[in-house]
């Protein structure tokens, strides 16, 4: 009986410090599992399917519509989300927010201290029903960040934020993650930090896993010059190519219509074609 | 005059000295007390009269609009720095401000800022006070007059 009490009293001694290791080990892992996540509070948009479409409109002076383009075109890439860009609803020194979808702009906005700023608007259930981007032309007409690496990245990572997703990494001194959701002193790198990263396309693909019973994001409305450019054949027609990726077998187009009007066409050529 | 009389009147003539000479008197032995440089910081211009007092020239500058706060501010140079200074109507608005900003400084609400350099949000009286940037003697006059930032790294 005493040999059983003691045996007893030994088992909850070791269940109790499996236990604490357990706890422990916990601890020890969860900041690498959330250090790992980049979703920015919760934040994201209400739809009903994968994938969705969001508007990008169209704010930027020429200067920036070939870093638009490319940063729509990276986002693409998402197996959750499309990004579309159409004509901008605002005034660039403004840039007011419009409903179900983001606007874009660039401004001369004065020396406050940022490149970008990204605000979404979110409703009572974490949702976002509306975004903006700023991109501040009083640095960019600089030397120092007048750079396609700089533009790249502020660019690709203030549309980043309107989809809900956060940093990756917050110091601007250590290497670079090879992603635009990084923080760094130089875009180029080694690696560049111009574009999303694989880790960016997982944490989108987590973020948008579920499906809601409605939507936050405004119907994709197809503007009469990307209709006409749809119907248009072959390469001349779509005009420049700013961005060749995967081996030539991505493209990004941009055609300019005159009167600042541009159409960008994305391009996913089948084996064989397109060189 | 009856004998017990006598140190009841000299106690009277020695109190009634002593309270005539009170501040005399209190001010020789008490240490002055001189504000502290940022003591006395409660608006822009007590801001500006503290950086003066703590031997720092202040240039004023331009204007400044950020779309994350209500009010619109006013640059100061500092060792030649832009330091964004943010007066609010009173310091239950300011407080209502400042709990937006995340604990970077890369955050306001729902807004995500890229900053050119290191964000540091200090507060005090019904300023709100930032400094984007890494100069030490800027980031040292900024403590001495406004103590710690409560937000930036």
């Amino acid at each position: 009986m005493t040999t059983l009490r003691c045996t007893r009293r030994r088992n909850r001694s070791s269940v109790k410090k499996i236990g604490w290791l357990v706890i422990m080990l916990a601890f020890a892992v969860f900041p690498a599992l959330t250090s790992a996540s980049n979703w920015w509070g919760g934040y994201h948009w209400a739809r009903v399917g994968n994938p969705f479409t969001l508007k990008l409109g169209d704010n930027v002076s020429s200067a920036w519509d070939a870093y638009l383009g490319v940063a729509s075109f990276d986002w693409s890439l998402s197996s959750v989300l499309d990004t579309t860009i159409v004509a901008g609803t605002t005034t660039p020194r403004r840039c007011r927010p419009a409903s179900g979808r983001v606007e874009i702009c660039n401004h001369t906005y004065g020396n406050n201290g940022w490149l970008g700023v990204a605000q979404i608007w979110v409703n009572s259930s974490s949702h976002i029903t509306q975004g903006t981007v700023k991109l501040n032309d009083t640095y960019f007409n600089t030397a120092t960040y007048n750079t396609p690496g700089w533009r790249h990245l502020v660019m690709c990572q203030e549309i980043g934020h309107t989809f809900g997703l956060d940093h990756q990494d917050e110091n601007s001194g250590n290497t670079n993650l090879g992603t635009c959701m990084d923080y760094t002193n130089n875009p180029y790198g080694p690696p560049s930090n111009e574009h999303p990263n694989q880790h960016d396309y997982d944490q989108l693909e987590i973020i948008y896993a579920h499906l809601d019973s409605s939507t936050t994001v405004g119907q994709a409305v197809q503007s009469p010059a990307a209709a006409t450019n749809n119907r248009r054949d072959g390469h001349a027609q779509w005009g420049e190519l700013i961005r060749s990726t995967n081996n030539g077998r991505t493209g990004l187009y941009k055609l300019n219509l005159g009167d600042g009007h541009k159409v960008f066409t994305f391009v996913v050529w089948a084996d064989g074609e397109g060189s | 005059m009856k004998p017990f009389q006598l140190p009841i009147y000299l106690l009277f003539i020695v109190t009634v000295g002593f309270t005539a000479c009170g501040g005399k008197l209190s001010g020789s032995t008490q240490p002055r007390h001189d504000p502290l440089p940022g003591e006395t910081v409660t608006d822009y211009e007590s801001l500006v009269d503290a950086l003066h007092a703590a031997r720092v020239q202040v240039e004023a500058g331009e204007e400044v609009d950020q779309p994350f706060f209500s009010v619109e501010g006013r640059i100061i140079k500092v060792h030649e720095e832009d330091i964004q200074v943010f007066q609010y109507p009173n310091v239950t608005v300011r407080d209502e401000q400042a709990a937006l900003v995340s604990s970077d400084g890369n955050g306001l609400g729902t807004a995500k800022i890229h900053w050119i350099g290191r964000p540091h949000f200090y507060k005090k009286g019904r300023l709100i006070v930032l400094y984007v940037g890494d100069t030490d003697n800027v980031l040292k006059v900024l403590g001495t007059v406004l103590g710690q930032p409560f937000a930036g790294k």
